[in-house]
């Protein structure tokens, strides 16, 4: 319970992204809605077929639709496409629950695959109910790519957080891993203006709408009030670094976001991009660096990969471009702070309203929160 | 009283591992990754047993004493008198929930002076400290904590 809804009460000419203050109003409408009912594979298949026609495809046919394991945000099925003139194709529904975790559009996850798709290994997208007019919920269809998340036998922790990734798969995917952060680090970044906006008014407005756009999450879903988050933010607002240069920003770009042949140690396809957002290229660093692994010895690896050193100086290597070790601690703050958020905060409250599907994980991912915040504190002591 | 909390949540565990469980198909995924999330959560109920009010009391001791604190520091802080005054009146009357959000509301405020700034985020990060201490030994049971055994137990933070 908080004491007032930032995004339903949104000051005019507060700096922040335009699409995502219309993403979090969109959100707090959702708040007040009732118990979340899932479709089931049955009750979803002639909807599916009918939207899938009414895109042109025709004879379309849908065979053996199930839900898919995985994921804390989106509902997923995957189904084999039949139609007269195409081969059959093997396909992901993406739906949105009424809540999850954090706030997307599908639009833009729609916008920028699309723009990746000539770039980097993403799943083809195929079509998008952006409203959800027709598959009653907000949904992408994309092509099914194979791969795994984590080597088989590798027990993990839910979600892909804490991954440390065997030795021997380290090397051959943090090479990969880097030249495609570089290549979507090298994606113009002239989107429809309606679905990305760029934040080039100021060299800090690129910070200053991540930390308005997060600090509303956090104020709007705080089940209580944390100490450590506006030390936090106070922080950061006195500490907005300038960006040197805009990218495209994944915005979740770590180990468990990819899949890979547990064979031949390829990528297969970078999956997902609804948080991406144009935006300072140390926060996809900072992002990866905050995704830890720790070896046996104790040693901190990126994204369960390689150390933070390595990461900075290979994408300095392949860019060009200078990892400000002041910036990049401002981004590790940030992207700390939003894992506290979307834990303790949005996770905790999507299950409280029995608003998604997975209220099981999203209560689970809650208590992950408290050693996000741990994280939060060693991270300001160090700036103190 | 019979039959105890633990009884029923041990019974509980048994039903799910040894009967629900095994029963899911296959081509249930997510059943049976909700099911796993089940045992878990109830593997953890099983170790926090009896200890949930003495936590909550635990950590509103320590929201008091950083409330306090703050009132002290900022006595000299105009900018943020209102802020101030709602933590002083919520402080008197025991509103833990508005509290917090105050205390936060105060130091997420960037128009302050430089020395409540300092002042402020020692004993912040005092109360920090000790709440994330006691949120991490809370959930050790969940599995997400890198380094547990740097960790007090609930039984040791809360005999300090």
């Amino acid at each position: 319970m908080s004491l007032s809804s930032v995004a339903a009460s949104f000051e005019l000419g507060r700096d922040i992204e335009p699409s995502v203050v219309a993403m979090l109003q969109q959100a707090a409408n959702n708040k007040s809605q009732g118990v979340y009912q899932s479709l089931s594979a049955e009750q979803l298949l002639p909807m599916l077929e009918a939207f899938i026609r009414a895109q042109g495809l025709a004879g379309a046919e849908v065979k053996g639709l199930r839900r898919m394991g995985g994921g804390a945000s989106k509902e997923q099925f995957v189904f084999d496409l039949h139609s007269e003139a195409e081969p059959v194709q093997r396909c992901v529904l993406r739906m949105d629950p009424l809540e999850s975790a954090v706030v997307t559009d599908r639009r833009k996850e729609y916008e920028v695959l699309n723009c990746m798709q000539s770039v980097l290994p993403v799943p083809p997208v195929l079509w998008a109910d952006i409203e959800g007019a027709e598959l009653c919920r907000p949904a992408l269809i994309c092509g099914f790519i194979g791969g795994v998340t984590k080597p088989s036998g590798d027990s993990g922790n839910v979600s892909g957080l804490g991954a440390l990734l065997p030795e021997r798969f380290r090397e051959r995917l943090s090479v990969q891993f880097i030249d495609y952060l570089v290549a979507m680090h090298g994606v113009a970044v002239d989107f429809k203006p309606e679905v990305f906006q760029v934040p080039d008014a100021d060299p800090q407005q690129a910070a200053r709408w991540q930390l308005n756009w997060w600090s509303s999450v956090w104020r709007d879903d705080a089940i209580e009030g944390s100490p450590l988050m506006g030390l936090a933010e106070r922080w950061m607002r006195d500490n907005l670094p300038g960006a040197r240069e805009l990218v495209v920003v994944h915005a979740d770009y770590r180990t468990g976001n990819y899949l890979f042949d547990e064979n031949s140690q390829e990528i297969s396809t970078v999956l997902d991009w609804e948080l991406a957002h144009i935006g300072d290229y140390h926060e996809d660093l900072a992002w990866i660096i905050c995704h830890k692994g720790v070896t046996e010895d104790g040693q901190i690896m990126a994204s369960g990969l390689m150390t933070p050193e390595a990461l900075s100086e290979r994408y300095s290597a392949a860019t060009g471009r200078i990892v400000d070790a002041e910036t990049l601690h401002f981004y590790k703050v940030l992207s700390v702070y939003k894992c506290v958020a979307i834990c303790l905060a949005t996770a905790a409250q999507t299950a409280g309203r029995k608003h998604s599907h997975q209220d099981v994980l999203l209560s689970w991912l809650t208590a992950a929160g408290h050693s996000f915040s741990a994280e939060l504190l060693s991270l300001l002591k160090e700036v103190q | 009283m019979n039959p105890s909390s633990a009884l029923r949540i041990d019974t509980m565990m048994r039903t799910l591992q040894d009967t629900i469980m095994p029963a899911i198909r296959d081509d249930q995924p997510l059943a049976k990754e909700q099911a796993g999330l089940m045992l878990g959560h109830l593997a953890a109920l099983q170790q926090q047993a009896n200890r949930e009010h003495a936590v909550d009391d635990y950590c509103q001791a320590l929201l008091l004493t950083l409330a306090d604190e703050v009132l002290r520091l900022g006595a000299e802080e105009s900018s943020i008198a209102d802020l101030l005054a709602s933590l002083d009146t919520a402080r008197k009357n025991g509103e833990l929930i508005a509290l917090g959000f105050h205390i936060e509301r105060i130091l997420a405020s960037s128009d302050t002076s430089a020395v409540f700034k300092r002042e402020s985020s020692k004993v912040a990060m005092q109360y920090a400290a000790d709440h994330t201490h006691m949120g991490r030994a809370w959930f050790l049971p969940m599995g997400f904590d890198g380094n547990p055994k740097a960790l007090p137990t609930v039984a040791e933070l809360l005999a300090e």
